[in-house]
């Protein structure tokens, strides 16, 4: 009597990738069996990674089994799977949505991935090694899809993405372009992120984002996938150390510091300004590109650097309530008023347009695409980006952050 | 993890840490007094500089207290050091920043050739990112005449090539032509890897087995940048030659490995052998490494 369980999303090969965020899914007796009653399933995590919980409608809370009745004409029955928070995967297939009949014995399962963007520091060697193999590929000795992300943040392009509200909207964008294009290559890859006010002695090793040497220029093992590294046609990455790898970089705010920038009414419009600090201190903690903001994604770190931002907004955005663009605190109006920073406006470069005040190019054409969701589209609008888990409804952006939840009932603050 | 649960253990860690964070914190209304007054120990100021808002709608005042600080030679080096710092860190703010960068670049030129290195070093750098042309002369005299060099020839050279369109590939392959320290060697390199005309040198010094490791390491990513196709040639030769430096031969690999282009070596069957044996017999642990990932993508 096997079970066929049908998640959506999967890609070419039939793998599935989850995050916290619930799907629906269907279970069907496969060989429907046409008798009039109904045959009882349980739905249970099985893997010794990842881990799921599933629900009859679209919850945060979870349980690690479900009993279903399953027809026997073989009609599916819906039901929500998503990651058990705080349990992710490390690699595709650790985690398994599995069928068991009312005597244990398995009826049906699918592998999948509960796939979410980790603290770099805590990677396993794989996870790195994965990440970096991805990585290494883009860039591909300076002529692959990367050079497109590099020539995104050059100087006369910047007004689109600093020094307004639209700075954290469009580097989610930027990134989650970056990620999608990486798991194109590798689907089990995410973006780590590089959490700056802590120390972080294994990412800045030669076996991972690379040491200083002498001449602030950063060194690998040989055969390491970004020792050809070559942007604007220039091998290597420019990179020293203003503090010692044992320790984080001195004067950044930290989490609790930037969470509360927000103010009493924790606010977008205040919070934002962890443009300057943590976001540009963490930038000036090092000589050599990074250093320089039309510099800054020569070097790889830059997207370990934004992922933390990233999260940083992420996690007010959870703590806080603030992701409906309904509410005024989630956002906030332009400052000065220019396109690109407006809720409803759409982000260059995705959007290809490239009349003033627009830069004068538009590389990279639309934003990549994902098998496991239609959101945002090829030109994401600033509003899209604000609820990336789906939270209030529609699709989600398909990341989520090992350390922040999908919470449904989120209290407004 | 139940949500409820994390979100209380959450909220209770950060009320801890917000009340443990306040003892010693500067207020905000006092960072700017703390920033601009002299009589404090260089640790307070250097913390006050870093409480700075840098909000965008007081970025004015924020910006003239750390230039005024970083123009100040009197005032202690790390200070300056940490007001340059932040006024790095405000340039990320785009077009907030843009009115003041004038003044900025102008007080970089003024403090250039400030008495201490570091901060010379780091004001030279800020300089030669933006490609000011001031620094870009300041550095080319250095490398003509050591007596009026600022920074290392190393720094040099790498400070000049952050303009990536500026020619200055015929004075750094003369430098090179010359007896330099290895960390020049390798600056300048890398900077004639965007050089067609150098195309040959770098060649050369791949193969060149008297040379460093690390030279023909940087020659190897520096000849895939100028014609890809001599360097998949001559990287078959490397990784091929049991004579030849395990180190290198991993970087080799390495880049045939990640680096989609080099489709004639990936499906070579003979060359797959060498290398599925030299991943079973090789003692070098980084060659071992590397030819294991090149059989595992090969078979993806």
């Amino acid at each position: 009597m096997p079970v066929e369980i049908q998640i959506p999303g999967a890609d070419q090969q039939g793998r599935v990738f989850l995050t916290w965020t619930p799907v629906q899914a269907t279970a069907r007796l496969a060989d429907e069996p046409g008798a009039s009653e109904t045959v009882d399933v349980t739905l249970r995590s099985a893997g010794t990674g990842g881990q799921l919980l599933f629900a009859t409608a679209r919850t945060d809370e979870g349980s690690a089994t479900l009993t279903i009745g399953l027809p026997g004409s073989g009609a599916p029955v819906p039901f929500w799977v998503g990651g058990e928070f705080g349990r992710p995967s490390s690699a595709y297939g650790d985690a398994v949505v599995e069928a068991a009949a009312s005597d244990g014995s398995v009826l049906g399962s699918t592998a999948v991935m509960v796939r979410v963007r980790k603290n770099a520091q805590q990677l396993t060697p794989e996870e790195r090694d994965r990440f970096l193999s991805a990585f290494g590929t883009l860039n591909g000795r300076g002529q692959g899809r990367f050079s497109d992300f590099r020539d995104m943040h050059v100087a006369t392009a910047l007004d689109e993405a600093h020094g307004n509200v639209g700075f954290l909207p469009w580097h989610r964008a930027y990134l989650l372009d970056l990620e999608r294009e990486l798991q194109n290559i590798d689907p089990s890859v995410t973006v780590p992120y590089w959490r700056f006010d802590q120390p972080a002695p294994d990412v800045f090793t030669p076996q991972f984002m690379g040491a200083s040497g002498a001449g602030g220029r950063v060194q690998f093992v040989p055969g390491h996938p970004l020792e050809s590294w070559v942007t604007d046609n220039q091998p290597g990455i420019t990179r020293g150390m203003q503090f010692p790898a044992t320790a984080a970089p001195p004067g950044l705010r930290d989490e609790t510091a930037t969470l509360a920038l927000g103010g009493s009414g924790n606010a977008y419009g205040n919070f934002s300004s962890m443009e300057g600090n943590p976001h540009g201190f963490a930038h000036t903690s090092f000589s050599g590109f990074i250093r320089n903001p039309a510099l800054a994604p020569r070097d790889p770190l830059f997207f370990l650097l934004h992922a933390n931002v990233d999260r940083l907004w992420a996690k007010w955005q959870w703590l806080f309530g603030r992701i409906d663009a309904q509410n005024a605190a989630s956002f906030a109006p332009a400052s000065p008023t220019r396109i690109g920073h407006r809720l409803g406006d759409t982000m260059w470069p995705w959007n290809g347009v490239t009349v003033p005040p627009r830069p004068s190019t538009a590389p990279g054409g639309g934003l990549a695409s994902s098998l496991i969701t239609n959101a945002p589209g090829p030109s994401p609008t600033v509003r899209s980006m604000l609820d990336h888990q789906a939270v209030i409804g529609g699709e989600v952006l398909g990341f989520a952050y090992d350390d922040v939840p999908f919470e449904l009932q989120a209290p407004q603050v | 993890m139940n949500v409820s649960d994390y979100r209380k253990l959450y909220e209770a860690e950060m009320a801890r840490r917000t009340e443990l964070a306040g003892e010693g914190v500067i207020p905000v209304a006092g960072t700017r007094e703390m920033v601009a007054a002299g009589g404090v120990d260089p640790e307070t100021r250097i913390k006050a500089i870093a409480s700075l808002p840098l909000a965008p709608t007081e970025l004015g005042g924020d910006v003239g207290l750390l230039l005024a600080t970083l123009r100040n030679a009197a005032e202690p080096t790390e200070v300056r050091a940490a007001a340059l710092d932040a006024l790095r860190a405000a340039s990320f703010l785009g077009p907030r920043f843009a009115p003041f960068r004038a003044e900025y670049l102008q007080v970089l030129r003024e403090i250039v050739s400030d008495a201490e290195p570091a901060l010379r070093e780091d004001v030279l750098e800020a300089l030669a990112m933006e490609k000011d042309a001031y620094a870009q002369d300041l550095l080319l005299r250095g490398l003509k005449d050591p007596g009026a060099a600022l920074v290392s020839p190393a720094k040099a050279i790498q400070f000049l090539g952050y303009d990536v369109h500026a020619d200055f590939a015929p004075l750094v392959r003369e430098i090179l032509g010359r007896e330099v320290d290895h960390a020049t060697k390798e600056e300048a390199v890398r900077l004639l890897a965007s050089d067609p005309g150098s195309q040959g040198l770098i060649a050369d010094l791949l193969k060149d087995k008297s040379q460093s490791g690390a030279i023909r390491a940087l020659s190897a990513t520096a000849l895939q940048v100028l014609d890809p196709q001599s360097f998949e040639g001559a990287a078959r030769e490397i990784v091929a030659d049991d004579d030849e430096d395990d180190d290198l031969r991993a970087t080799c690999l390495g880049a045939l490995t990640h680096i989609r282009d080099y489709q004639q070596t990936r499906s070579d069957p003979d060359f797959l052998r060498r290398v599925e044996k030299l991943g079973s017999t090789t003692p070098s642990a980084n060659l071992r490494s590397s030819a294991n990932r090149f059989v595992q993508k090969r078979s993806e």
